[in-house]
């Protein structure tokens, strides 16, 4: 487990010990937060408006102070950093990038750079080879801000924040400005990234459903800034701690939970298929499909010859229960039809019944595999006790050989 | 005095007679216009930069300005020699007291323009390092410009309008030229006088708007507030 190992030697952990914060004006945006940031995971916290997930966030580069606890970074107390190169040193994200407009692509890149005084040559290769990386045309490179579009310019910010390399990226509501899909593009664009680069991530949001997607870990905060439950995004669906968690994550969390499992093992069966939808037997779904195999509609058991929509298909090699069941409920005749990309041919039906028949069987699985592994960690403890017993036991021995 | 409104042709002999004395005349009206800019200029970002930064207390500064600004032009040439020592023909009483003007002006563009800064790329300035001085310099400070140069414009324009006046205390400027065209009436003056103040108007504000377009590439096509 490369990750466990990165984090015990330190390049990254952020951790809040028992930080409050209360403005001048007597606001309590936080109080008494003790978390821990994990190196190179994605934490995401997450909560409503008034929650303090801002303040948060502006704690750990600090642009707002606590007014008591302490946050390390990697055990140092930040306080003992000057701010401005404690800043250089972690990116910064925010809503539409927070770019300067009165500069080019290329050189909101370079910003950070070139503070730290980098070479000019050597600020505007990394910059272009940030460009590729965040999957934008190099041909923007000379462009203002506001000749971008949303979503170009939410990769710069990101690019801008990745210059000059840095452990730690702070990520303010990162992709609210602009619209679902875009989002969605966003979001796997940015999991991508992350895959290759393995930073230390604080990002906030106050779409749950973006916390549970982007989140290695998730913290949920409530209004008044205390910490309501911080773990995985399925230990939050699983196990929400309280009624304020549990309302958080919505009524459709069992709904939602389906995202983390792989529609790869679901059973396909075979229905009808035939290529003239007025060939159809009645009494039976069938379904309509072309010379490629590729699915077109279902016959309409009412109307000889007529086609229905066929609904959303979903890829069993790619897709999760979550779409195999969305694609079965939207489906006219009840029957989710598997289309795997790389065939792109129809490969067989599965019914919602037997998908909520795949789901009771992989949480009875996940249960075991969580009694397994509390098994498991009680007896390496032990057998980690009982090593450092031997161990002192051989010392003794060469002590007592010595003497 | 209806003889001079009635005779409506130009005596293109008067203007060929004293073409040198009418350039120089102009030269000496776009200087004592333009100087009082560049030194406004150079004193109100700093000063700007000050009142902005007293938050509220701002708008009440910033009307003090506006008073300063309604002092007739006129009353402030004449006081003009008792607040500097100077001569009260000494050209620099009429550049002081548009210098005055220029800031009282210029402060509120500066203001107003480091108000249009939006607070998100202020933040995100600090956010990613920018200590305050280099952010107001690098960030700021660009960013109000739009708005800095609108105020320019107005500015330099209102005193190529201004300077006239101070043919009253007998300075040499295009206004020599209403000058003397009221007391012989004769009207070639007048018109001349006022077609190259307005000329001098144009060309001062065109240059301006070719120095934004230059130095703010990136508020073409935008509206400066």
């Amino acid at each position: 487990m490369a990750c466990e190992r990165l984090s015990t030697d330190g390049v990254g952990v952020i951790e809040f010990e028992s930080v409050s914060k209360t403005f001048r004006d007597g606001t309590t945006a936080v109080v008494d937060l003790t978390l821990t940031v994990p190196s190179d995971q994605i934490t995401v916290i997450v909560g409503p408006s008034g929650c303090g997930k801002t303040t948060t966030l502006r704690m750990i580069n600090r642009m707002i102070e606590p007014t008591s606890g302490r946050i390390l970074w990697d055990g140092t107390p930040l306080h003992s950093k000057k701010k401005t190169t404690l800043r250089r040193q972690m990116g910064y994200v925010i809503q539409s990038g927070g770019l300067f407009p009165h500069r080019t692509v290329l050189d909101n890149v370079g910003t950070v750079p070139g503070l730290l005084g980098w070479d000019k040559s050597k600020t505007r290769q990394r910059s272009i080879e940030l460009l590729d990386s965040v999957g934008l045309d190099r041909a923007l490179a000379d462009r203002y801000p506001a000749q971008l579009s949303g979503g170009q310019q939410q990769r710069v910010g990101v690019a801008r924040a990745l210059a000059a390399d840095p452990m730690v990226m702070l990520m303010d509501e990162p992709f609210s400005a602009v619209d679902p899909v875009v989002r969605a593009e966003l979001h796997e664009f940015f999991l991508g990234l992350q895959r290759q680069l393995s930073k230390t991530i604080v990002l906030i949001t106050h779409d749950i459903d973006e916390a549970i997607k982007l989140g290695d870990q998730v913290a949920i905060l409530r209004v008044g800034g205390t910490l309501a439950q911080v773990g995985t995004p399925q230990q939050l669906l699983d196990e929400p701690a309280d009624a304020f968690v549990e309302g958080f994550v919505g009524r459709d969390r069992g709904y939602r939970a389906l995202s983390f499992s792989s529609a790869a093992n679901l059973p396909l069966k075979r229905v009808t298929a035939v290529r003239d939808p007025s060939l159809a037997r009645p009494g039976e779904p069938t379904l309509v499909v072309d010379a490629d195999a590729r699915p077109l509609g279902w016959a309409d058991a009412e109307r000889p010859g007529q086609v229905f929509q066929l609904g959303a298909t979903f890829d069993p090699e790619q897709d999760t229960l979550r779409a195999a069941l969305d694609s079965a409920l939207t489906s006219p005749v009840g029957l989710a039809v598997a289309v795997p990309t790389a065939t792109d041919r129809y490969a067989g039906v599965v019914s919602a019944a037997d998908i909520l028949a795949q789901v009771t069987q992989s949480r009875a699985a996940l249960a075991e595999t969580l009694s397994i592994r509390e098994v498991e960690a009680e007896q390496s403890t032990s057998e980690s006790s009982a090593e450092v017993s031997s161990s002192r036991s051989a010392e003794d021995d060469n002590a007592m050989r010595a003497s | 005095m209806i003889d001079w409104v009635t005779n409506r042709s130009l005596d293109w002999n008067w203007l060929g007679r004293n073409a040198g004395m009418i350039g120089s005349l102009t030269l000496e009206h776009a200087i004592l216009a333009v100087v009082p800019v560049l030194v406004a200029f150079a004193v109100s970002i700093p000063l700007g930069y000050l009142v902005f930064r007293t938050g509220r207390a701002a708008n009440s500064v910033l009307a003090l300005f506006g008073v300063i600004y309604s002092i007739p032009s006129l009353a402030l040439f004449v006081a003009m020699p008792a607040f500097l020592g100077t001569k009260i023909l000494s050209p620099i009483n009429i550049a002081v007291a548009l210098a005055i003007y220029s800031v009282a002006l210029l402060v509120r563009s500066v203001v107003d323009g480091l108000r249009s800064v939006p607070s998100s790329v202020k933040q995100s300035a600090s956010a990613v390092g920018y200590g305050g001085l280099r952010r107001f310099m690098t960030v700021e400070l660009p960013l109000a410009m739009p708005v800095v140069f609108a105020g320019l414009r107005v500015v330099t324009v209102s005193n190529i309008a201004l300077v006239s006046v101070g043919v009253l205390i007998g300075l040499g400027s295009l206004g020599q030229l209403f000058d003397t065209g009221f007391n012989r009436n004769f009207y070639t003056p007048i018109v001349v006088g006022l077609v190259l103040t307005v000329v001098l108007a144009l060309i001062a504000d065109a240059v301006i708007l070719l120095i934004q377009r230059g130095t703010l590439p990136w508020a073409r096509g935008r509206r400066a507030a």
